[in-house]
């Protein structure tokens, strides 16, 4: 039976002034994509960093496809395709020639390099630009660069640490389509703090918070088990007296305002109910003792970022 | 060891492409081409200058100046070249740290030893080259000037100030892997170019030790046997072994 791709066991990570990652067990089995979430400071980099082999975790162990990580893990090295979070390459470089760079390390023929480096700057959108040399490429353009060098030598596992950050809508969408792709052949760990790409793309979620993997479940399960409905009350006038009522009502559990940019005399209020029956009648009429116009009230599936700020929030109170 | 060959193309390429390559080679040639001119011309600019506006000096030219004048005036251009060195060297992976290529090479499998080795032999190459140049260029000119090259001391000469800068460039890009940071792996450089300076300053200690290149460099020039010779060459061969060794250990463990 093959080892897990990750497993990592009661990690540990100290730095001199503050302790980011205080006994994560994380285990990573089979194909597909992982999605990797945290607030900023979660220690999603850290992670990352350890599992490259970048950082010596200072407890816990951590095994990368079957073999303990460290600085000269060679020969998993060629199973795994790394991209940072702001790919860095030398300006003087043209992109074909860092891809040929990369080919070279990573022991691939002339043949099986120049086949390669054809095929994966289709696939990232950069063949045009290809013999442009890497000093002049945008943010964006060094985003997928980086990932057309992790694709080389055809990985096992991907580690990506918010691959679409630099990108522009239309690029975001080509290369999420190129990770899910990916996802089928290969075992995918992705950082990203975009939820909704995470909720596209992955099977799986992991949520880090302040050190410590507080979720990690299937994404369907995941949303499944935090399925609570939630209704949408859009409604304009002075809700002052309707929010305190609302946080009186029985059959709420809470409620929280959503931004609306394209109507601003408008307000949305989010309300997760627990008793659904109940607050389908009860809000509209809420809303009329109220004296508020309704203008739209309808029901709506919990999205991962919901699910995400509940997990979040429950850890908070939690703690 | 792991990556090192093609490390050392990639160096290659960047040294070409970036023209540090030829802008290096070319001050190389100027030390070789200036020096047996300067020792020509600098006597013949000063007997040109009128008695009256010597400020009192009285020149006195007792000889012609000759292949030995020549070589005496290479060795103090060349010591200028560490200069060069530590400039050319400092920033080679601190510079790459900074600007977050290194975890994009080191993550593929390139051992960190590989990585570091390629980084000091890159200019330990170049300058092998510019010394090649330099020389050639030198005796070229001198034995047009002066008619006339000492060759067996010319080529020891030669290889002294090429092991010397070996020197400077190991401590150099040692330090841009140790201290993270192109402005200690200058100070660093320029430190123990200083050093090397003051420790020359006292021949008698300096001959013990790597800054005994510089004596007895001097020594050739002006025809003193050479005493010493295997203590200086073993000690500077072990400093820069010991160098490597200390920063092959320092990068195996540091965080990227």
């Amino acid at each position: 039976m093959a080892p897990p791709v990750l497993d990592v066991r009661s990690l540990v990570h100290r730095f001199p002034d503050v302790e980011v990652l205080k006994g994560v067990d994380l285990c990573v089995e089979g194909h597909g994509v992982y999605g990797f979430l945290g607030v900023n400071g979660a220690g999603k980099t850290t992670l990352l960093r350890i599992l490259n082999g970048f950082l010596i975790q200072t407890g816990g162990t951590v095994k990368v496809l079957g073999e303990d990580v460290g600085p000269e893990m060679m020969h998993v090295r060629r199973r795994i395709g790394y991209l940072p979070q702001s790919p860095a390459f030398h300006g003087w470089m043209t992109g074909e020639e860092v891809l040929r760079f990369t080919g070279d390390l990573l022991g691939l023929t002339r043949v099986e390099t120049r086949q390669q480096t054809g095929d994966v700057l289709a696939r990232t959108g950069l063949a045009s630009a290809a013999r442009r040399r890497v000093g002049g490429y945008s943010g964006g353009m060094r985003q997928r660069l980086g990932l057309a060098q992790a694709l080389l030598g055809r990985p096992d596992l991907y580690l990506l640490d918010e691959p679409v950050s630099a990108l522009d809508p239309v690029g975001r969408q080509e290369v999420l389509d190129l990770v899910t792709d990916l996802g089928r052949q290969a075992t995918v760990f992705m950082s990203s703090h975009v939820l909704g790409d995470v909720e596209r793309l992955a099977d799986h979620v992991t949520i880090l918070h302040e050190g410590r993997v507080i979720v990690r479940e299937a994404t369907r399960a995941l949303r499944a088990r935090f399925l609570r409905p939630i209704y949408d009350v859009v409604v304009s006038g002075d809700t002052s007296s309707f929010e305190k009522d609302l946080n009186e009502s029985n059959g709420v559990g809470s409620w929280r305002v959503v931004e609306t940019h394209d109507a601003p005399a408008l307000k949305t209020l989010r309300v997760h109910v627990n008793d659904e029956g109940r607050a389908r009648v009860a809000l509209p009429g809420l809303v009329a003792v109220h004296g508020l116009a309704l203008h739209r009230f309808g029901s709506t599936a919990p999205s991962l970022e919901e699910v995400f700020l509940r997990v979040i929030g429950s850890q908070g109170d939690a703690s | 060891m792991s990556g090192l060959g093609v490390l050392l193309r990639k160096e290659a390429l960047e040294w070409i492409r970036t023209r540090r390559l030829l802008v290096s080679l070319v001050l190389f040639l100027l030390v070789g081409l200036g020096s047996p001119l300067a020792a020509k011309g600098i006597p013949a600019m000063l007997a040109y200058i009128p008695h009256d506006q010597m400020g009192g000096v009285e020149l006195l030219l007792t000889r012609e100046p000759g292949m030995r004048d020549a070589m005496a005036q290479y060795l103090k251009n060349f010591n200028m070249l560490p200069l060069l060195v530590v400039l050319s060297s400092m920033g080679t992976i601190a510079g790459e740290r900074a600007r977050e290529i290194l975890p994009l090479v080191l993550s593929k499998p390139v051992s960190r030893r590989a990585y570091l080795l390629s980084k000091i032999l890159a200019p330990v190459a170049v300058q092998a080259a510019g010394t090649l140049v330099a020389a050639l260029g030198m005796a070229v000119y001198t034995t047009a000037l002066f008619g006339e090259i000492w060759l067996p001391g010319y080529a020891a000469l030669n290889g002294l100030l090429f092991l010397n800068l070996v020197l400077f460039a190991t401590c150099t890009v040692a330090a841009s892997a140790c201290l993270k940071s192109t402005g200690g792996a200058a100070a660093v450089g320029l430190g123990a170019w200083f050093l090397s300076m003051v420790l020359g300053g006292l021949p008698s200690f300096a001959r013990y030790t790597p800054a005994g290149l510089g004596v007895l460099a001097a020594d050739l020039v002006v025809g003193r046997p050479l005493e010493h010779v295997g203590w200086c060459l073993a000690s500077t061969v072990l400093l820069v072994v010991a160098v490597f060794a200390w920063a092959d250990r320092v990068l195996r463990r540091q965080e990227i």
